[in-house]
């Protein structure tokens, strides 16, 4: 199924684009589309599946927008 | 090896001056260092120069005694011929050249091939071109 | 002293007179500078019950010891007085280049005493200490001030100045320098008003030297590469602090009119995104490796900034979505010399009274118009600004309102909903100065993070660790926006200092520095039923978003403030236990 992700910050650094849309299997859940895009857990913070908090065992379904957040310090 | 300064990838944070006093002088004092960054506002623009040794070598054709050298990586002070006269400093046409407390002039040398200044920039407002 | 030049200069602006003293050693041992070593100041010389805005009264500006040094992020100035909007003790903090001035002219730290027959500035080029008239400057924005001195004094002086707001002693006037960076909460720079002194212009010329100056090039180069510019802490360099707003929206907790709401519908044209579209430039302090201020074109108004605090307390607290007027408001309170918090934070209380039918002042929610008029008059002290400028816990006892007085201890709240980060909520409590997002900040572990925002497990030790490190990191003097470890500021204090610093020492430090914040204001009459919350936070429900339907319920809050002051070795009135002074040396 297809989601649409979006990366804020540092992460999406050297991609060229901030928005990508990637072909996942059916349930993926969010850790796993990380790890495919190569981003590093510990410098992921808030994510968000349609603008609504997630975690990384949130599952996606078809047409999700996954955005992910960098770490953020201080304010 | 000349250097390159992009102004807008510049944040005026000097750390290529605190960097290059403190490998040639042992002590972080930008007054001491080979280059100047300069940034700041004017009226309602920020502006950021630096002033860099870009090897034209007037300082070297200028020196009476031959104090200064050009080495491959940049310049030499030999501080026994120097006498303090301050020729170099006058010619110098960026206007980086200075005299330390005792007159001697901070010239570059290029840090022996790894430039201190090119490697503290966090954001790759200077590096290192080509030798002309 | 390496990292120390081991000198303080003291002056007497009644005698119009300085001296230079030694930096007492085991002070800089035990407070390491910055933070820690001005509260330490504040709590030995300053009597308990004089007023903030009296001759008395004492500003101490401290660098620490990595400040001037070629460890990043290391140039901010803190500055530390007795607060006149709580009367409790203040530190704040400013970046740009005023604390490697006065670190590299041969200063730890200036003390300023007395006040100023006449308006005056002070003036250090090196170990020349002068106060000159500063009569032409009276009535002067900020940023006529500074450019005007720096024409006289050299671009590349550093200026530390107040404006109008300052000489007017609002509750809530700043100190601005480098024209868009700001010792901001409190009334610091009320302060500085109240002392007649106008501006401090530091020029320093001289070096700070380290045990083993390669060594801790070593350390510190390391730790630039491996450590500062990785995707931990780079947000700060892509974007700034305006991404916070769309963290803040997405965890229901960006606050909007008066904390009524936790999301905003017009987020999205203040959020980090829509501001990077109007950037010009990116600015860093001295030293910095990232770079958070972005220069920012918007409508008639140029700004670094604005910080997400601004975007929220002064943009969506307001109701305002309109970047452009956030813009102006921001650039205005720069020069005036106003904290953006307070005075959006006054302004949005003020909305809601006149809406409410409670006064009218005239003051809507999503007024522009009317909400850029504010700082002008706030500054001047003419027409509702005469009482905006006393801050929202005076206004709320004059008018009424208290349920929706946004404030602790007379500090107006930050740019966090509580009832979305109950972490967050003991820290606005607990925090010395009153409601302050510096002291500790939770909301990154729970609101933008995993923990459960909506309970209180495990935060009293979360908010207690976070204290320690930030008043640790605040004194060896190092940015907020660098996430670093014990472990590696220790690596660097030890190559700078040569001598061995550990992990557990600076924590201990921390601790040290935070219980000695909290004796100072006990001896000023605080005790723990000023540690209390606003009750909206504790009953009113927020209606939208991630936090809908929710509130910090007062005994939930009540619990963890328990469990917070039983992990201090506090007693139930949270006051340090004799034992646990011992421990800490004070």
């Amino acid at each position: 199924m297809r989601v649409a992700v979006e990366l804020k910050g540092p992460l999406a650094a050297g991609r060229g684009e901030k928005q990508i849309t990637l072909e996942v299997p059916p349930r993926a859940i969010v850790r796993e589309l990380l790890a495919e895009l190569g981003l590093n857990e510990k410098h992921v913070g808030l994510l968000a599946i349609n603008s609504v908090k997630a975690n990384l065992d949130s599952h996606l379904g078809e047409d999700d927008r996954l955005t992910v957040f960098p770490v953020v310090a201080g304010g | 090896m000349k250097f390159s300064y992009q102004p807008e990838k510049c944040i005026g944070c000097r750390l290529c001056e605190l960097a290059c006093s403190g490998h040639k002088e042992g002590q972080f004092n930008p007054s001491l260092a080979r280059l100047q960054v300069i940034s700041g506002y004017r009226s309602d623009k920020l502006v950021n120069e630096a002033r860099l040794c870009d090897r034209c070598l007037k300082c070297v054709e200028t020196c009476p005694t031959g104090a200064i050298q050009s080495g491959e990586q940049g310049l030499a002070l030999d501080r026994d011929q120097c006498t303090n006269c301050g020729a170099c400093v006058d010619v110098c046409p960026t206007g980086v050249l200075r005299a330390d407390n005792e007159g001697f002039p901070l010239v570059c040398d290029g840090c022996q091939g790894s430039p201190r200044c090119v490697q503290w920039c966090p954001h790759g407002a200077l590096t290192t071109g080509e030798v002309h | 002293m390496p990292g120390y030049q081991g000198k303080v200069l003291r002056v007497d602006l009644a005698a119009g007179a300085s001296a230079v003293e030694k930096l007492n050693p085991d002070w800089a041992d035990l407070f390491l500078g910055g933070k820690g070593l001005g509260i330490k100041y504040l709590y030995e010389e300053l009597a308990p019950g004089t007023g903030a805005l009296a001759p008395e009264n004492k500003m101490v500006l401290t660098t620490g010891p990595f400040t001037g040094t070629v460890v990043p992020c290391s140039g901010k100035l803190s500055i530390v007085t007795k607060s006149p909007a709580t009367g409790a003790i203040l530190d704040c903090s400013i970046g740009g280049t005023a604390a490697v001035e006065l670190k590299r002219a041969g200063y730890d730290a200036v003390i300023i005493e007395g006040r100023a027959a006449e308006p005056v500035y002070l003036l250090i080029e090196d170990s020349g200490v002068e106060l000159r008239s500063a009569g032409e400057y009276r009535g002067l924005g900020c940023h006529a001030t500074e450019n005007k001195l720096k024409a006289v004094h050299g671009a590349e002086c550093s200026v530390l100045t107040i404006g109008p707001a300052g000489e007017n002693m609002v509750s809530f006037a700043c100190i601005s320098s480098e024209l868009y960076r700001q010792a901001g909460r409190g009334g610091v720079g009320a302060v500085m008003g109240s002392k007649n002194l106008k501006a401090v212009v530091v020029k320093g010329t001289g070096g700070v030297f380290a045990a083993d100056a390669a060594k801790l090039m070593d350390v510190a180069h390391d730790a630039l590469k491996n450590d500062l510019l990785t995707d931990t802490n780079l947000w700060a360099f892509t974007d700034g602090t305006p991404m916070i707003v769309e963290l803040s929206q997405t965890a229901g907790i960006l606050p909007a009119n008066n904390f009524q709401q936790g999301t905003f519908d017009e987020f999205a044209g203040i959020k980090s995104e829509a501001l990077i579209a109007l950037r010009t430039a990116k600015k860093g302090c001295t030293s910095c490796g990232l770079g958070c201020g972005n220069f920012v074109r918007a409508g008639r108004s140029a700004v670094e900034g604005p910080e997400y605090e601004t975007l929220a307390i002064a943009g969506s607290n307001c109701g305002i979505g309109s970047l452009d007027a956030i813009v102006e408001f921001n650039r205005l309170c720069d020069d005036l010399g106003l904290d953006t918090i307070s005075a959006g934070g006054v302004t949005a209380f003020v909305m809601e009274l006149t809406e409410k039918g409670v006064h009218d002042f005239g003051l809507r929610f999503g007024d522009v118009e009317k909400y850029l008029q504010v700082p002008g008059l706030i500054a001047a002290g003419e027409g509702i600004g005469k009482e905006l400028a006393l801050g929202v816990r005076a206004l709320s006892g004059i008018y009424g309102g208290q349920d929706c007085a946004m404030q602790v201890k007379g500090l107006e709240f930050p740019g966090y909903d509580p009832r979305g980060s109950w972490g967050m909520g003991l820290a606005y409590a607990t925090a010395p100065r009153g409601a302050c997002h510096m002291s500790a900040w939770p909301a990154a572990d729970e609101a933008y993070g995993e923990l459960d925002p909506f309970t209180t497990e495990g935060k009293a030790a979360l908010v207690r660790d976070l204290q320690h490190y930030n008043a640790a990191k605040f004194s060896l003097v190092l940015c907020d926006f660098w996430a670093l470890s014990f472990d590696v500021m220790a690596g660097m204090l030890t190559a700078l200092l040569g001598r061995e610093v550990t992990a557990g020492e600076l924590e201990l430090a921390g601790e040290r520095i935070f219980n000695l914040a909290r004796l100072f204001n006990i001896r000023e009459g605080f005790s723990g039923q000023d540690d209390t919350l606003p009750p909206r936070i504790y009953s009113h429900p927020l209606p939208s978003g991630a936090t809908a339907g929710k509130t910090m319920p007062e005994a939930d809050f009540k619990n963890m403030l328990g469990e917070y002051y039983s992990l201090r070795g506090w007693d139930e009135s949270g006051r340090p236990r004799p034992d646990k002074l011992i421990a800490l040396g004070l």
